[in-house]
């Protein structure tokens, strides 16, 4: 299972290297960069410097998820591999898995363009003083997105406009995901609907892995970010399977 | 049939496809059940960041510079339009025909332009009381032509920007993006642009916003009228030198791809 997992982000990362389309939302992240700490540095808030480098990195995680998982199978249809893909013994999931995971790697490059805006914009170096935790959680992180952009990837098929749902599934997740300002400032019935997604139990644990104090209930949270993602991931692969069931079913497979 | 007349029949055509386009993207649905709620929370997300500041001023800050904000940024869509015309193959005979191609492409995008003003204007109604931003009435009612002002300069700029985009089809959605960003990066809507160093601030009095956006504020603020006033005509100076830039830049454009024989290339 692990080699077809391997050709499909191989695959991926090299359509996405040539299409600048999949590499759009990293334009973007130098732009929020500045937006946010200019923002706590007009206010003089110097401690949530560090916060305002990580939103753009957790924002540009999520959106190009969204992207790659809006435009999954869209794109095998376009080019008319699905029914190819449908026909080989891996499950179609493990292809989207393994595709969605290399852009999840690659959107990890936002983090050198925060840190560069930061550094040489603002001259501010961002200070990790957990940093294994950090390490840990971030991958615990991008795994999670992985599960739950699968999920989308399966919804984005059945959905009849998945350019709208793409469009309009992210701010709302940055608001929800605490991607910049915790949850706990979110009137009470917005943070319970929050709690439900990995992003604000991962946010929340790299802002506190910027600050001298030492993190609490780490494992709980670290826990609940991977609980989060394995279920995600879990829906994720019954619905794609289901899905391609049903386009199979009704001779909808490579139509576009 | 005088030229005004003429000229006026071309938009009225190239608006009604601009509707017919918008429509065939977007159902109201769709639009008000799923962008606009998304809009809301955009506000929601740079304004909740007073809240993290305890400041309540500068919750008021963000919350009107990004319930505008959403209005040009809509209206910047109108640059993604024109490759549409690109690749329906009727640049050519647009080029062909004795009308000027420029009132076409002026017109086919405005739906764009009414969607980012009455979007903006609705963000506005709901967001200024859920961030207590005072808006007494009468006088608010002023948000009404100062938005749409401020939308009608952006599409200026972004007619600019479609004539680039003509030649570079490819680029409509880097071009579009980037200057959204850059108008929501230094126009004033999350800092005051005397945040940024001279040189950039003094960039930021060419965007379009910056200066609808100060009448905004003055207005919500309770400002002096003429200082209001005195933004609003250079929000207009601003919007009419994008529209002179689009006017001198479009036509050479369109020959270039002319003389290049790509007008009905797909790139």
């Amino acid at each position: 299972m692990t080699r077809p997992l391997r050709a499909a982000m191989r695959a991926q990362l090299l359509m996405s290297l040539r299409d600048p389309g999949d590499l759009f939302p990293l334009v973007l992240v130098p732009f929020y960069t500045v937006i946010f700490l200019a923002i706590m540095r007009s206010a003089g808030r110097s401690d949530l410097l560090g916060s305002a480098v990580l939103a753009p990195v957790l924002l540009n995680l999520w959106y190009m998820a969204l992207v790659v998982a809006g435009d999954l199978v869209a794109r095998d249809r376009f080019f008319q591999t699905i029914e190819l893909l449908v026909a080989t013994p891996t499950p179609y999931a493990v292809v989207g898995v393994g595709r969605v995971l290399a852009t999840t790697l690659l959107s990890l490059v936002a983090f050198v363009e925060a840190w560069l805006v930061a550094r040489f914009g603002f001259d501010y170096a961002i200070q990790v003083h957990h940093s294994v935790l950090f390490a840990v959680t971030l991958t615990l992180t991008a795994v999670a997105t992985v599960g739950t952009a699968v999920v989308m990837a399966a919804v984005f098929v059945v959905g009849r406009t998945p350019r709208m749902l793409q469009n309009s599934l992210s701010y709302p997740i940055y608001v929800l995901g605490g991607v910049l300002t915790p949850v706990s400032l979110l009137p009470w019935w917005l943070q319970a609907p929050a709690r439900l997604l990995y992003l604000s139990w991962a946010a929340d644990l790299l802002r506190d892995c910027l600050q001298a104090a030492p993190p609490r209930d780490v494992g709980v949270r670290l826990l609940v970010i991977a609980g989060l993602g394995i279920a995600s991931l879990a829906i994720g692969l019954l619905l794609t399977s289901r899905v391609i069931d049903r386009l199979r079913r009704r001779g909808a497979l490579g139509l576009t | 049939m005088n030229e005004l007349a003429v000229a006026a029949r071309a938009l009225r055509h190239a608006a009604r496809v601009a509707w017919q386009d918008f429509h065939a993207q977007w159902t109201w649905g769709a639009w008000f059940g799923a962008y606009v709620p998304r809009l809301f929370f955009q506000v929601v997300y740079f304004a909740i960041v007073g809240e993290l500041l305890h400041s309540p001023g500068r919750t008021v800050f963000l919350a009107v510079g990004n319930s505008l904000v959403v209005g040009p940024m809509i209206t910047m869509l109108a640059v993604q339009a024109t490759v549409y015309e690109r690749w329906a193959g009727t640049v050519p005979l647009l080029v062909a025909a004795p009308t000027s191609p420029l009132l076409v492409f002026a017109g086919r995008s405005v739906e764009w332009l009414v969607q980012g003003a009455g979007t903006s204007l609705l963000v506005f109604a709901v967001m200024l009381p859920v961030f207590h931003v005072p808006a007494p009435l009468p006088a608010s009612l002023w948000l009404v032509p100062l938005v749409l002002l401020t939308c009608t300069s952006t599409y200026a700029f972004a007619i600019f920007l479609g004539g680039l985009v003509l030649r570079a089809p490819g680029a409509r959605n880097l071009v579009s993006t980037t200057a959204s960003m850059v108008v929501m990066t230094l126009a004033g809507v999350n800092v005051p642009v005397t945040f940024f160093p001279a040189p950039v601030a003094a960039a930021a009095q060419l965007l379009p916003v910056t200066h609808g956006l100060s009448a905004i504020r003055g207005l919500l603020s309770a400002a002096p009228a003429p200082e209001v006033a005195l933004q609003a005509v250079t929000e207009a100076l601003v919007g009419s030198g994008w529209l002179m830039v689009a006017l001198l830049t479009f036509q050479r454009l369109l020959d270039g791809s002319r003389s290049t024989g790509s007008l009905d290339l797909d790139g």
